[in-house]
């Protein structure tokens, strides 16, 4: 070979190695998403991105979606079942934006998305947002989705957040009531009447900042979602 | 081959990493000192080699043991066992034991005694977190031709509290032996012969009966029974496992004498990496009236080879693998520590938010500690674990919710 001589042999072999050693190191943290997407049939990969992009447009977290979509395939959902299941992620996150507005943190808006999809009344969110105004609603909305994952009633387990935080409940009582709830599931006692017994041991933490809430609790026939 | 010989051999072939060997397949070597009392017929200080051989399966175990002492100059093979355990699925918390062993004790080549062990149990569980059980059987001494089938009933309960494990139970011994002339149930006349045989089953040290002209011994039989009443504690800190044990037998003079009246020991197996662990120990164990073993002080040294899975505790704790304990350490540069205890699995993995949903495998440390070391950021994450490719699932103690696909999620807060 004209002009192939060992020391442009040499040269090209610096220049390669390094290359080819970065690059199994530096691939996979792109290639990753795309990788496990293309798991998907392109019909269910193809209404994913839809999704995502409307998202986007909407102002919502596209990678909240992208999340739903690889947990979907990680835990071996079919393609029609994980898009099912983004698109209502989307409708909720919608729907969580719009009750919550957009004073809010990304960690917020997807746990009230969580939520709604566990089928606590928008309203309720909306109590939350008010009566912690100015402190994060993340603790109260995760023990929210605990509570009805548990099996208490939807409107039972809101009614019971939106008043503790009326009473100054701080994220350690919530932390607290999640944990006594679980307690007396196991030892036997109904998901409401434990919910019921602990929410009742909250003493209160006096007026300073408690206030009756703007939203109201809705009354339990106006809540399609809820599961009776 | 020598005795010699052929225990070194094992001991060898023990302490080797076999790569063809089975990954169920666990391998323990103990050296250590005996003390016996004196008048037991036995050597009262021996240096004892115990290699022990153990395959499990989700459903059976076996384990084969040796134990050989060095007396004198010399090598001598003391006692094998071999062991089958079958486990039946669990159903509503209940699940069933069987068990059967066959043993051999040889104090020389003319001493020595044989038994064969069944034994069946029924186990509840508690959610996870206690359990009773109770079980009954038979040991069949044989060429021991004076101690009948050696019926064994027994009941205990458990709980587990934090990283320990506390157990009790209640053994009940009932056999027919000959008598003797210290018979205190009334029996007289009755002896037993002086000769060999008889001083390994008499329940007494040998050397203590009084020896008389022989006689049948079915025509001069007592029933024998006793008690042991024992309690336990199991306790993981890390890499470092502890056990204790201590016991009090029930019974009259003869089947429990006064130095197998109490006992106690503990062993501390310390895990230097996933499949080696040093063991060391020391205590004191009671006597066996119906074989003849006289009580015995101990004190061992040894190091266990553990190939996946490492061998289950001694009380069947679980039937239904579960991860019992979550917690999280900050490994620093944005980096945590994930730990899990999951006994009696080969595999643990996790995911969530923070690996994009891809899973990955925690390395085991000791027996059922599970760790990772991954870089996750402050916020909310989402989490889910399984066991041996089962179900996805939240760990415990973090609130859940539902993920869309017929389970449910973990969620955590990383601060």
């Amino acid at each position: 070979m004209t002009g192939w001589t060992p020391r442009r042999a040499h040269f090209w072999r610096l220049l390669l190695v390094p290359l080819l050693l970065v690059s199994p190191v530096t691939a996979p943290a792109e290639a990753q998403q795309p990788s496990l997407l293309s798991r998907l049939d392109a019909s269910s990969r193809y209404q994913i991105e839809v999704l995502m992009d409307s998202a986007a447009r909407l102002g919502l977290p596209p990678e909240a979606l992208m999340s739903k979509t690889l947990e979907g395939i990680s835990k071996g959902a079919p393609g029609s079942r994980i898009v099912q299941v983004v698109r209502r992620h989307f409708a909720s996150l919608r729907e969580a934006r719009a009750a919550l507005g957009v004073d809010i943190t990304l960690d917020e808006l997807s746990a009230a998305a969580g939520a709604l999809q566990a089928g606590v009344p928008r309203t309720s969110l909306a109590a939350l947002h008010t009566n912690r105004k100015g402190s994060s609603i993340l603790m109260p909305l995760v023990v929210l989705s605990d509570l009805v994952s548990r099996g208490v009633p939807p409107d039972d387990a809101s009614s019971a957040i939106v008043s503790l935080t009326q009473r100054g409940a701080l994220d350690s009582d919530f932390a607290g009531l999640r944990r006594g709830v679980e307690t007396d599931i196991l030892s036997g006692a109904s998901p409401v009447t434990a919910l019921d017994r602990r929410t009742r041991e909250f003493p209160g933490r006096g007026a300073p900042g408690a206030r009756i809430p703007v939203v109201p609790t809705p009354p339990r026939q106006e809540t399609p979602s809820s599961t009776q | 081959m020598t005795e010699t010989k052929a225990v070194a051999l094992v001991a060898m072939a023990l302490l080797v990493p076999a790569q063809a060997a089975s990954a169920q397949l666990a391998s323990r070597l103990e050296a250590g000192a005996l003390v016996s009392g004196s008048g037991s017929g036995l050597s009262e200080n021996a240096f004892a080699v115990r290699p022990s051989l153990r395959f499990d399966a989700p459903r059976y175990t076996l384990v084969a043991t040796g134990s050989a002492w060095h007396l004198g100059n010399d090598w001598q093979l003391a006692d094998g066992t071999a062991s089958l355990a079958l486990s039946s699925p669990s159903a509503y918390g209940l699940h069933a034991e069987l068990e059967a062993n066959a043993s051999r004790i040889a104090y020389d080549a003319g001493l020595a005694s044989d038994q064969l062990d069944a034994r069946a149990s029924v186990h509840m569980l508690f959610d996870q977190k206690a359990g009773i059980w109770l079980g009954g059987g038979i040991d069949r001494p044989v060429q021991v031709s004076i101690v009948s089938a050696v019926e064994v009933t027994s009941g205990g309960a458990w709980t587990r509290i934090g990283e320990a494990t506390l157990a009790g139970s209640v053994t009940n011994f009932a056999f027919s032996k000959a008598g003797t002339l210290q018979d205190s149930s009334g029996v007289s006349g009755c002896a037993v012969s002086s000769s060999t045989p008889a001083q390994i089953g008499s329940g007494a040290p040998p050397g203590t009966s009084k020896a008389a002209p022989a006689q049948s011994g079915s025509d001069c039989q007592r029933q024998s029974r006793f008690s042991d009443i024992e309690g336990s504690l199991e306790w993981s800190i890390g890499p470092l496992e502890v056990h204790a044990q201590g016991g009090y037998r029930v019974g009259d003079v003869l089947n429990a004498m006064d130095d197998s009246r109490r006992w106690g020991g503990a062993t501390a197996t310390y895990w230097v990496s996933s499949q080696f662990a040093a063991v060391f120990g020391g205590g004191r164990e009671p006597g066996n009236p119906a074989r003849g073993l006289p009580a015995r002080s101990f004190a061992n040294l040894g190091v266990m080879l553990a190939y996946v899975p490492i061998p289950r505790r001694a009380i069947a704790v679980t039937s239904t693998a579960a991860v019992t304990v979550f917690q999280v350490e900050n490994a620093g540069y944005g980096h945590r520590t994930l730990i899990l205890r999951a006994g009696g699995v080969e595999r643990v993995e996790v995911m969530g938010t923070f690996t994009d949903w891809e899973p990955r495998m925690l390395t085991r440390i000791g027996r059922d500690r599970w760790e990772i070391t991954l870089p996750i950021d402050v916020g909310v994450h989402q989490i889910n674990v399984r066991l041996d490719n089962g179900k996805w699932r939240p760990p415990p103690g973090l609130p859940a919710m539902r993920d869309g696909f017929n389970g449910d999620v973990g969620i955590w807060v990383v601060e």
